[in-house]
């Protein structure tokens, strides 16, 4: 019975490492809030928390248009409606063509182009917008995985054994495969595209605010991590850790000299890896189901 | 094949025609920079040492114009020529210092083809550097993992009091190799902007090295393909005629095994369960490549865009994008396209040539 | 040997706990019992070969650790060998089957194993073995029967290069988990007559786990020497967990002489429900139906009200997917059948089946209970779907009513809001049965309807078509044919095979 405590106690990774995250990001809060300057402490809350509404938000929407494409390609072709199908495919096709920076990167600019011009837009709409584009390039790894449930099923007799009892066809997809079968790869796959879109928004939003000279700027973005991480004095914070190679003893005055630029890079790179562990830990419980 | 080869270059061709006209109507949206207008402005400031916006020097040369026109200026035009240039100057970021950029041309097209080229370069060199270092991780983790559990099992003669011992101590040992392996793991894992930043002192940001290193080892792009791999060659394990090679006695102990294998390029597991599953998830995996490639792609455009690398292909789309020139960032789109395109065919390809051989 | 196996996942939920698990050293153990019980899993893990860090296992009070370290563990892995089940994932995709047949312990050479394996493939041209031994594994070819008889076919190559080196104990010991599961009665017969050699040379000891009852009945008729070193054994659940129960040979062999020849067929009335006409195409494959397989005598199959047909055919000959495309779930090459009056052929379109046939006129009990039924559903859930234009109190009474057809009072009520994933497997077989039978669809094709059943379900089933046989026409799919043949009667069975003719 002790090898059963060694070896085999009710230990759940994906539980383990939520909770890492939230208690890490609590720890780099307490310590911002006493050792980082009042304006970069807020600028900090309001980067990580915008950073985590626009990628839950944009996970989401990415979740819906999976589901969306997946649902309506396979219906289309179940009612021999081939024109329908192959627009979505090929549409599909299109997307995951388009590099997920470069795709992300053109919308944002688009969308600041437009606002500089004529709008005047709050900062939550300009997230939704941002949410938008982002779940527009990642979607389709959530159709993929909708398309991988149905294939399954329709591999085996599930599909032909409900058709033939008369049952929708829509009830077996969405209730049947979809509702009743694929939450926890919904989950697992939520919890994937999170960490992609925290870490392409972040980049993008970096690119875009470093822009190219000082003299050309796009519209001011709301605060994220991305565009914290490109201010000057954050830079010159994530240079100084170099400075660690040559003088080891700088290690301990990093945290309380350059706080901002490290204590955003840190998020970043912290939620990262706590995301990237949860999505392999979902996926495992999947495949030892 | 021909089925694979054809419905891509269907895609493609459609997708191309879509580009013409995105890219002409890129050109028609874009603000035209007007600068040739004022090439005559720039000129006389040039020959004349004329300061533009300086009222008096202005003035002055206005009065010799009126009594020597030059070319076709005279005072009039080159008045309104004037007023027209400094409400560009100021509206216009096109005419700020440090602006380079234009609406394609072909000059520019060939400009562009041959950082694509560079760019291609760069891609396939670390494509490939990645696919092999993905296979060599996957497979340590999945021998590492068989070899714990096969050490710990045959500790199970000793007593259970000692078995349970060396249970624990194994245990112990995984969690301070996670301990060490932090530094490790927040650099793979941060993104390449972080990373190169911390590290730029003695770095040439624009030197291939530096693009091919970051390219693999930042953006979790190792880490990412790595563990593809792995949980291939873990599925594959799992399945049942691995149980079977179980039962027919192949070897599953892998404790002599030397690491360094890992990086030649044909991998021999000759007579054992390894051996057995490894062209089955190897075969997965090609064609998972695509995602990869496309994982690839993004870090490399990320790591040029970020780091203002100049003179490289997606430092040159950004700068086309917030300069909106939409027809040359279509272009420079356009031939991303196609590079993804070209890795989707190549794994598909590379899918079908592998099965190619296990068909009777 | 006496085994007390306790296994739990690993989160400590228990999966199987036996207390004295058996089999005789140097007999053949016949395993019966219920599909889902535990049968394959005991047997895995007294095998060795179960992963301690996946399952919580002890054996005999020892942690699973210890017992993979034992010496009766490497003697039997090193001289027996373990046929598994699932033939779909246990052949290598990316070696040829020869391949497979001589690698590990199975490399060495044995000219006897060559006639053995043409002996499994009887009947079959030399080309085709060849082209066969040749090939890699693919998802349809060879079909399941031909890798059930390839898995088995290594057993049996083990326990040659045993008796050629003199080298056979008690102790080799050789698990054959539903060896005969896809195959008809002329393959299990060879299956099992090559078996029964190896064992009389070298007298190993077989645990040879099944549903086929009919393997009692060919015992008796034709190894009656074999009685006296032959175990009947049965794994049942009972209110106090799982026992290991001799079981009585002789209570089948009784039951099957106790029901009169065509006894399902008692009530045939002339009102046609069905009729298929003989020549078909599915996947480029020609095939005839016929009365007489020898003959090649073509006949229109026709099921009348009250009629239940039986159609046999050679494993992976296109049963199931000939009872798909009349269903209209898939389209065939060519077709031509008669239902409730109206003409379908290959050009019927899909809204004709949807609007008019699924779940009005034409019901399907799919083969594997495990995909036809949704896991996650509770009991109750896997029949509400189907019932139309009833209260809540109306429909969870007709579903109880339904239960009650195939499991008794306590049974019902203890599974009724259970999911489905929990039950066992011979549970989950009669509910994929009953929910059929729910349909108002008056023809019925049942693919293999007593699959993973034990004896005494068996006999409930038969009771459950008997009685839902008044108002309809069921089309029998079955590998048990020693049963069924006598039950429905020859003149209302059919073949299907393959036309060459034409």
């Amino acid at each position: 019975m002790r090898v059963k405590r060694i070896f085999f106690s009710k230990f759940d990774p994906a539980k383990f490492w939520f909770r890492i995250m939230i208690v890490g990001l609590l720890l780099i809060y307490l310590w911002n809030a006493a050792f980082l300057y009042e304006s970069g402490f807020k600028r900090w809350q309001a980067a990580l928390f915008n950073s985590i509404f626009v990628s839950f938000v944009a996970s989401l929407l990415s979740i819906f248009l999976g589901w969306f494409f997946s649902y309506y390609k396979y219906i289309s072709e179940y009612l021999d409606k081939v024109v329908v199908s192959k627009t979505i495919i090929f549409f599909i096709d299109a997307i995951k063509s388009i590099p997920q920076v470069i795709g992300a990167l053109t919308g944002y600019a688009i969308l600041t182009n437009l606002t500089a011009r004529d709008y005047n837009l709050s900062s939550f709409v300009l997230l939704i917008l941002l949410s938008f584009i982002l779940g527009l390039f990642l979607f389709v790894e959530a159709y993929d995985m909708f398309n991988e449930r149905i294939a399954y099923y329709k591999d085996k007799d599930f599909i032909s054994a409900l058709r033939v009892l008369g049952m929708k066809e829509s009830s077996i997809i969405n209730k049947e495969i979809f509702y009743k079968n694929s939450r926890p790869y919904v989950i697992q796959k939520f919890a994937s595209i999170f960490g992609e879109v925290f870490f392409l928004q972040a980049s993008v939003d970096y690119i875009i605010s470093v822009g190219l000279t000082l003299k050309t700027n796009l519209v001011s973005l709301p605060p994220t991590l991305g565009n914290l991480l490109a201010r000057i004095d954050s830079k010159q914070d994530i240079f100084a850790i170099g400075m660690i190679f040559s003088n080891l003893s700088y290690i301990f005055e990093l945290p309380f000299k350059h706080l901002q630029g490290l204590s955003a890079a840190l998020t970043l790179v912290f939620v990262l890896i706590c995301v990237y562990k949860i999505a392999n830990a979902l996926t495992e419980k999947l495949e030892n189901k | 094949m021909k089925k694979i080869i054809v419905k891509n270059l269907i895609s493609i061709g459609i997708i191309s025609i879509l580009f013409v006209v995105f890219i002409v109507v890129g050109k028609l949206i874009s603000v035209s920079d007007k600068s040739e207008r004022f090439v005559v402005i720039k000129e006389l400031q040039e020959k004349y040492y004329i300061d533009i916006f300086d009222e008096e020097q202005v003035e002055i040369f206005k009065m010799a114009l009126e009594s020597y026109p030059i070319q076709h200026l005279n005072r009039e035009k080159f008045e309104n020529l004037l007023d027209e240039y400094k409400r560009y100057y100021f509206t216009n970021p096109k005419a700020k210092e440090g602006y380079t950029g234009k609406n394609l041309s072909l000059d520019y097209a060939i400009d562009i083809m041959l950082m694509f080229v560079k760019f291609c370069f760069i891609y396939f060199i670390s494509f490939f550097s990645l696919y092999h270092f993905s296979k060599a991780i996957g497979f340590a983790k999945l021998i590492r993992e068989i070899n714990y559990q096969n050490d710990l099992t045959k500790f199970a003669i000793l007593d259970e009091d000692e078995f349970l011992r060396k249970a624990k101590h194994f245990k112990l040992k995984k969690y301070l190799n996670y301990i060490i392996s932090a530094p490790f793991y927040l650099f793979i894992f941060s993104p390449s902007y972080v990373a190169a930043y911390a590290i730029r002192s003695k770095f040439d940001s624009d030197s291939f090295l530096f693009l091919i290193f970051f390219a693999i080892f930042t953006n979790g792009a190792l880490l990412y393909s790595g563990n593809r791999f792995y949980n291939m060659l873990k599925n594959e394990y799992h399945k049942g005629y691995a149980l079977t090679a179980l039962v027919k006695n192949l070897k599953n102990d892998y404790s002599d095994f030397n690491f360094l294998w890992l990086f030649s390029l044909s991998k021999k597991f000759k007579g054992s369960v390894l051996g057995s599953i490894y062209p089955a998830a190897l075969s997965n995996f090609y064609l998972s490549l695509k995602e990869i490639g496309s994982f690839l792609i993004t870090s490399l455009a990320i790591i040029e865009m970020a780091l203002n690398i100049q003179n490289f292909f997606c430092y040159e789309l950004l700068k086309c994008l917030l300069f909106e020139y939409y027809d040359s960032a279509f272009f420079i789109i356009f031939l991303l396209f196609v590079l993804v395109k070209a890795n989707d065919i190549a794994a598909e390809i590379l899918h079908y040539l592998n099965s190619l051989k296990y068909e009777s | 040997m006496n085994f007390n196996v306790s296994i739990w996942t690993k989160d400590n939920f228990p999966i199987v706990e036996i207390k004295d698990f058996y089999f005789e050293e140097g007999k053949i153990n016949f395993l019966f019992g219920e599909s889902g019980i535990g049968k394959s899993l005991i047997s895995k893990a007294i095998y060795g070969i179960l992963n301690p860090f996946d399952l919580n296992i002890y054996i005999n009070n020892k942690s699973y650790f210890q017992y993979l370290n034992t010496a009766y563990v490497s003697e039997i892995r090193k001289n027996g060998f373990f046929v598994f089940q699932e033939t779909s994932t246990h052949l290598n995709p990316t070696l040829k089957i020869s391949e497979q047949l001589e690698e590990g312990d199975l490399s060495e050479f044995s000219s006897q194993f060559l006639d053995d394996f043409k002996y499994l493939f009887y009947g079959k041209k030399e080309e085709f073995i060849s082209f066969l031994s040749h090939s890699y594994p693919k998802p349809h070819r060879p079909s399941g029967g031909e890798k059930q008889r390839i898995l088995a076919s290594m057993a049996i190559k083990k326990m040659q290069l045993l008796i050629e080196k003199n080298s056979y104990s008690n102790l080799n010991l050789f698990v054959f988990d539903e060896p005969s599961g896809n195959l008809d009665d002329k393959y299990r017969d060879l299956l099992f007559d090559l078996i029964v050699k190896k064992y009389l040379k070298g007298n190993f000891t077989i645990l040879f786990i099944t549903h086929d009852y009919s393997l009692i009945g060919k015992i008796y008729s034709q190894y009656e020497n074999l009685l006296t070193r032959a175990k009947f054994l049965e794994l049942r659940k009972e209110e106090s967990g799982l026992s290991l129960v001799e079981f009585n040979s002789r209570n089948y062999i009784d039951w099957l002489k106790s029901f009169p020849e065509g006894y399902l067929n008692q009530n045939k009335t002339d009102f046609e429900l069905l009729k298929i006409y003989p020549d078909l195409q599915i996947f480029g494959r020609k095939l005839s139906i016929v009365k007489d397989k020898e003959k090649f005598e073509k006949k229109d199959l026709t099921i009348n009200k009250g009629q239940i047909v039986y159609l046999k055919a050679e494993s992976g000959m296109g049963k199931t997917s000939l009872a798909k495309a009349i269903c209209g779930l898939i389209k065939p090459d060519k077709i031509k059948a008669r239902i409730w009056g109206t003409t379908i052929d290959e050009n019927t379109k899909f809204e004709f089946y949807r609007d008019r046939l699924w779940g009005k006129k034409i019901a399907m009990c799919f083969q594997h209970s495990d995909e036809a039924l949704n896991l996650n559903d509770l009991t109750y859930q896997a029949f509400e779907p189907f019932i139309k234009n009833k209260t809540y109190l109306e429909k969870t009474d007709l579903i109880e009513k339904n239960l009650f057809k195939a499991f008794d009072y306590e049974t019902t009520k203890n599974i009724f809001k259970r999911k489905i994933k929990h039950l066992s497997g011979g549970q989950k077989q009669k509910i994929n049965l009953l929910r059929s039978f729910l349909s108002p669809a008056e023809i019925i094709i049942l693919d293999e309807p007593i699959s993973g059943m034990d004896f005494e379900s068996v006999k409930k089933t038969f009771d459950i078509i008997k009685n839902e046989l008044q108002n309809r026409g069921i089309l029998l799919i079955s590998h048990n044919e020693e049963i069924f043949s006598k039950a429905v009667g020859s003149e209302n069975i059919f073949y299907l095979v393959e036309n060459e003719q034409d």
